[in-house]
């Protein structure tokens, strides 16, 4: 079962930012677009789906520096997923998360529920945005657009279960960080050479929320039909008194019509004698 | 992947409209059908050149519905870039289509230069006017009172027809910013040693090196691709050894950091000499073969015996041949002995090897420790470390004017390359295919100016040793104010100047702008020509402006590519059609010497067709059918390659690298570099004609020690951000978009901001104790930096009052005075100190 994954190569990464650039490039070229067209503040705010961060560690001169990459971490146990009211956020067999643009209504509690600000509700495409590891791409055999630029093959693509993949080599040699253990995040990032794990790990891992229970959407959609279900029951059940109420009442209403309607036939029965006497 | 009815259709109508066209002979629209269209998403992807930094890499736009909207690498240019692209390469879609470009010929209608006051021109009034003044001022005999300063743009884009049209006027008052600005004093450098030294000459092995030292460049944050493609994924294969005051990108991937004092990065190359010649840890055989270490001096200091070899077009000297047991040429010596006294003919002469030694036995390690910073021990074992982990190199450098001892830091990286034998070697400093011809060819002979060019006269009268080599920008300042009197035999050339300004932005890029405003409103000069793609800071200063197209509406020549170790060719193909009334330079150059006349014309084509080496009638044929492209086919057909698969492929190898390798052993081995002797040369045959010392000695920077952090004196240091590239993207909007915060900030020490109160982020006055501006800005701090500097990214700064996009930041050219150095007259940009001080 082919579970898409990411190897970001801290050793390597130079710090240009050409990944953000094509990802820009690639996928966002509307909203890149239309900021152009707004002026300064709307460019210096465009959103980006992967961003890198510089960072230091220790003090002059024992000093070291390397630059983190942020980007959706497509979460085996996607919170985003789990929050999603319409079911516009999944993840696809392979492992990808993604949008469906028809279903999302932009309420952005999946905004709220990640944690790596990887999600945002743009006007531009009515939908969220997020990162697709290029999906577009990857099915007609292409890199995601970030991988294929990169100038030092920082970044890494593949199939985690794919014995012969190089991401699954690199996660298997085991030189590799992640920030989204929890979630069983697919984006790893491998340990550059001035830095220890821990120390890495300091640096770029942030604490989490608890995961959502595996029942996830399913336990809200089953508690969903559990109240239809009663609800169901409910109405069913008061038509049915309802109807057995009124049939009730029907009935008592016919007899006592019918008792007095007796009533008057034997006092207009004895009238009747009179008249004929 | 399917294929949809409509979109075969569409494929298929968009062919037949592109070839009805092509038939007709719209000779300037250049079919995208013929390029590679793609039917999986009927995109058409159209090969060209990237023109956002002078590399030049390989790329593809990916064109749908008229619009470029990707740049990609080409994998068929793997040899230049390795299909890969840059930040400042996919944005170049937004510098195609920045809303502030220039969108027709403005004339100036009023106003001072300086103010923004022009009108709309047309392009055929314009050009009969340029060519009317330019050829009547020729006809005056004011011919080289016509100026024109370039950016690398005009190098590395427009070489051919720049030198073409300004010999025709019969003019050579031409230099690019790059050169005193860039490269000259690093080339020159490495030119007295190995013969050349030009970015696009040579490149470090960086897939073989085992041991790299890095000193004075960032090649991992300045990213030119051809040499980040390589330096990259090898990353991890080779110790890395970075000296730099500052943790730059590439010092941030070093095994060793080193925070060396600024411009002191000489003492530690020589030091790691006299530890590796003391310890006799060099390659003997190398030096024997290769270099002129084994050259015989006399007692006065000159070569024993020096003649001239036909053969090799080189001079030949005399070595002692241990094998012999006499004094033989170099080129007939079996053993050639280092070291030794010698007596020849009644003579007592001995090597220049010991020579050498005698002169570099003062830079111990202990001595560089008090220079550099550096403690002695760290010098020593990297030095041992360097002579021992075969192959190791010291990196090929790129820009460095930044010190008046900077040519020399180049020599001695060139000679410390020599003694571990790694030139021209595996592992070691390859040169490029271009590099080889420049050795064989003795490329600098041609590149010195004449006696009657002004900027080198200007050179020479300010003692700069190398003035020959005058490509001084500096030089304008004192010419176009009338400070300096230039004279062409004798006689002062009369006239006022006639400038021409080349994607060049001298108010923004070149040091001291204030000066280079009074030189722009001078009496002195009758008429600017601004030639860019951007209303920049220059612009207004302007009397004409006219609009060249971006590198992506262009349909330039072919090109030989520069920087790596293969012979190929490659060109651009229009991936745009221009978007507004703007012309290719190659075209307005033409245009010009059309309107001036035949004599002008032909003239013009004659240079163009020796400097392209194509015939100049079939090159005035090809433009005359089809315009550029008929041009570029008279090229393909002189060059023997197809002109058809270029435009399919855009890059076309001729000599893989495997080839280039053996040129570079066999250049080598026969003694063709471009030294005088053809050797590398630990003697110095262009430093003693010079009248210089032939080896190679300490010189300290301006500078040094004068920094006080205490009183908030720094010493200024500058560097690429990795998203920009000088002043020409600092607008760019997405470029903006994607650099980090702080480059628009000046970095400080965090505990030497501690000490002077100075907090993260506040607002500072950054003073230059050098043109004393002041410029407030705000601080960033960061531990990656020594206590007594400070940092600035030079790409920022932009006034320009038709900018949309102004990027902020500091303005660093403000703050460097204007300086010329005393060997090649670089313009010494960290020659200066700043004071910093809170708000």
């Amino acid at each position: 079962m082919t579970k898409y994954g990411m190897v970001i190569d801290l050793d390597k990464c130079l710090g240009c930012a050409a990944c953000v650039a094509a990802c820009i490039t690639e996928n966002r070229r509307q909203q890149a677009d239309k900021a152009v067209e707004q002026g300064l503040d709307a460019v210096r705010s465009l959103w980006l789906r992967t961003w890198a961060e510089r960072l230091e560690l220790g003090e002059y001169p024992s000093v070291k520096s390397t630059i983190m990459h942020h980007i959706c971490q497509h979460c085996e146990d996607a919170p985003c997923v789990h929050v999603c009211p319409t079911g516009a956020a999944f993840k696809t067999e392979d492992g990808v998360i993604l949008v469906d643009k028809d279903l999302c209504i932009g309420c952005e509690f999946c905004v709220s529920a990640c944690p790596f600000n990887a999600r945002i509700m743009d006007p531009v495409i009515r939908s969220i945005d997020k990162c697709t590891f290029c999906y577009h791409r990857v099915k007609v055999g292409k890199e995601p657009a970030c991988v294929e630029v990169c100038p030092a093959h920082a970044r890494v693509f593949g199939d985690l279960e794919n014995p012969f993949s190089e991401v699954h080599a690199l996660v298997a040699e085991g030189n590799v960080v992640q920030i989204s253990e929890e979630y069983r995040g697919k984006v790893y990032y491998k340990v550059p050479r001035q830095f220890s794990k821990e120390e890495l790990l300091k640096l770029i891992k942030k604490p989490l929320p608890p995961p959502i229970a595996t029942i996830g959407r399913d336990w809200v959609k089953g508690l969903g039909w559990v109240g239809v279900g009663l609800v169901t029951a409910a109405s069913v059940g008061l038509i049915i008194i309802n109807e057995i109420n009124r049939r009730r009442r029907e009935m008592v209403a016919v007899k006592s019509a019918k008792e007095a309607l007796k009533g008057e036939e034997k006092t207009e029965g004895s009238r009747e004698e009179k008249e004929v006497k | 992947m399917e294929v949809s009815r409509r979109d075969f259709l569409k494929t298929l109508g968009l062919s037949c409209a592109a070839l009805m066209l092509h038939e007709t002979g719209f000779s300037h629209f250049v079919p995208l059908a013929k390029a590679r269209i793609s039917l999986l998403d009927s995109a058409a992807y159209v090969p060209t050149i990237c023109g956002m930094c002078p590399s030049c890499c390989s790329i593809t736009a990916r064109v749908k519905g008229g619009r470029v909207e990707r740049i990609l690498g080409n994998p068929n240019g793997y040899p230049t870039n390795r299909g890969r692209v840059c930040a400042r390469g996919e944005m170049g879609i937004y510098r195609l289509y920045h809303p502030d470009r220039l969108k027709y010929p403005l004339v100036r209608a009023g106003g001072e230069r300086g103010e923004w006051v022009f009108k709309k021109a047309e392009w055929s009034h314009l050009v009969q006017i340029m060519a009317k003044h330019l050829r009547e001022k020729f006809e005056r005999g004011e011919g080289p009172k016509i100026a024109a300063i370039g950016g690398w743009v005009a190098w590395d884009h427009y070489a051919p027809f720049v030198l073409a049209t300004l010999h025709t006027l019969g003019t050579t008052n031409f230099t690019i910013v790059p050169m005193t600005g860039c490269l000259l004093p690093k080339t020159v450098g490495w030119t007295t040693s190995i013969g050349l030294g030009a970015h696009f000459q040579f490149i470090t092995d960086y897939d073989n090196v085992k041991y790299l030292i890095v000193v004075k460049r960032n090649v991992a944050g300045s990213l030119a691709v051809p040499h980040g493609c390589r330096f990259g994924p090898n990353l991890g294969k080779f110790k890395l050894v970075v000296l730099d005051p500052r943790l730059s990108e590439t010092a941030a991937k070093a095994d060793e950091w080193i925070p060396i004092k600024p411009g002191t990065d000489l003492a530690f190359l020589l030091a790691m000499m006299n530890v590796i010649v003391n310890e006799g840890l060099y390659d003997v055989g190398y030096l024997a073969r290769y270099t002129n270490a084994p050259m015989l001096v006399k007692k006065s200091g000159d070569p024993y015996k020096i003649y001239e070899d036909k053969d090799r077009g080189r001079h030949e000297y005399y070595v002692w041949d241990e094998a012999l047991g006499k004094a033989v040429p170099h080129g007939a010596a079996t053993s050639p002995a280092l070291e030794g006294v010698f007596t020849v003919d009644g003579e007592e002469v001995i090597t220049a090897f010991a020579l050498f030694k005698e002169k570099i036995k003062e830079y111990t390690p202990a001595w560089a420790e008090e220079i550099t910073d550096v403690p002695a021990e760290t010098i020593e074992r990297i030095a041992r470390e360097f002579a021992t982990t075969r192959p190791s190199a010291i990196d090929t450098g790129w820009h460095d004017p930044k010190h008046v001892n900077s040519a020399l830091i180049w020599r001695a990286a060139g000679l410390l390359n020599a003694l571990v034998g790694s030139v021209c070697r595996e592992g070691g400093i390859l040169f490029s295919a271009s590099g080889v011809e420049a050795s064989k060819g003795m490329w600098w002979k041609m590149f010195l100016k004449p006696e009657s060019d002004a900027l080198s006269q200007w050179l020479k009268s300010k003692g700069v040793i190398a003035y020959p080599f005058g490509w001084a920008y500096q030089a304008f300042y004192d010419l176009l104010t009338g400070k300096f009197e230039y004279k062409v035999n004798g006689k002062p050339v009369p006239g006022k100047w006639t400038l021409i300004i080349l994607g060049a932005n001298p108010m923004r890029s070149q040091m001291d702008p204030k000066k280079w405003e009074e030189a722009f409103k001078s009496d002195n000069v009758e008429v600017i020509v601004d030639i860019d793609i951007m209303p920049s800071d220059t612009t207004p200063y302007a009397d004409i402006i006219l609009p060249d197209c971006t590198y992506l509406e262009r349909e330039d020549f072919i090109y030989e590519a520069e920087y790596v170790p293969t012979v190929a060719f490659m060109s651009r193909f229009k991936a745009s059609e221009p978007l507004y009334d703007c012309m290719p330079f190659e075209a307005m150059a033409i245009e010009l010497m059309k309107a001036m006349g035949n004599e002008y014309y032909e003239k013009f084509f004659n240079i163009l067709g020796s400097l392209l080496k194509v015939d100049p009638e079939a090159l005035m044929r090809g433009y005359e059918s089809e315009g550029l492209v008929g041009l570029k086919k008279a090229q393909a057909e002189a060059y023997g390659i197809s002109y058809y698969k270029l435009m399919q492929d855009g890059y076309v190898v001729v000599k893989d690298e495997s080839y280039v390798r053996e040129e570079n052993l066999k250049v080598l081995e026969e003694g063709l570099l471009a030294t005088p002797s053809g050797r590398i040369e630990f003697y110095s045959l262009i430093l003693k004609h010079l009248g210089q010392d032939p080896f190679i000695g300490w010189i300290p920077p301006m500078t040094f020690n004068k920094a006080d952090p205490s009183q908030g004196i720094f010493y200024l240091l500058y560097g690429k951000a990795p998203t920009m590239v000088h002043t020409s993207t600092g607008d760019n909007p997405l470029l903006q978009r994607v650099t980090d915060e702080s480059f628009f900030k000046v970095w400080m020490n965090k505990s030497t901001a501690s000490t002077l109160g100075l907090k993260d982020g506040q607002v500072v006055y950054l003073e230059s104790l050098g043109t004393n501006e002041k410029i407030a800005c705000k601080l960033h701090l960061t531990n990656g930096i020594r206590p007594d500097c400070v940092y600035v990214a030079p790409a920022f700064g932009q006034e320009s009052p038709m900018f949309t996009f102004k990027p902020g930041g500091i303005p660093f050219n403000k703050l460097v005075p204007l300086q010329w150095g005393p060997v090649v007259g670089g313009v010494l940009t960290e020659e200066v100190l700043v004071k910093v001080v809170g708000l």
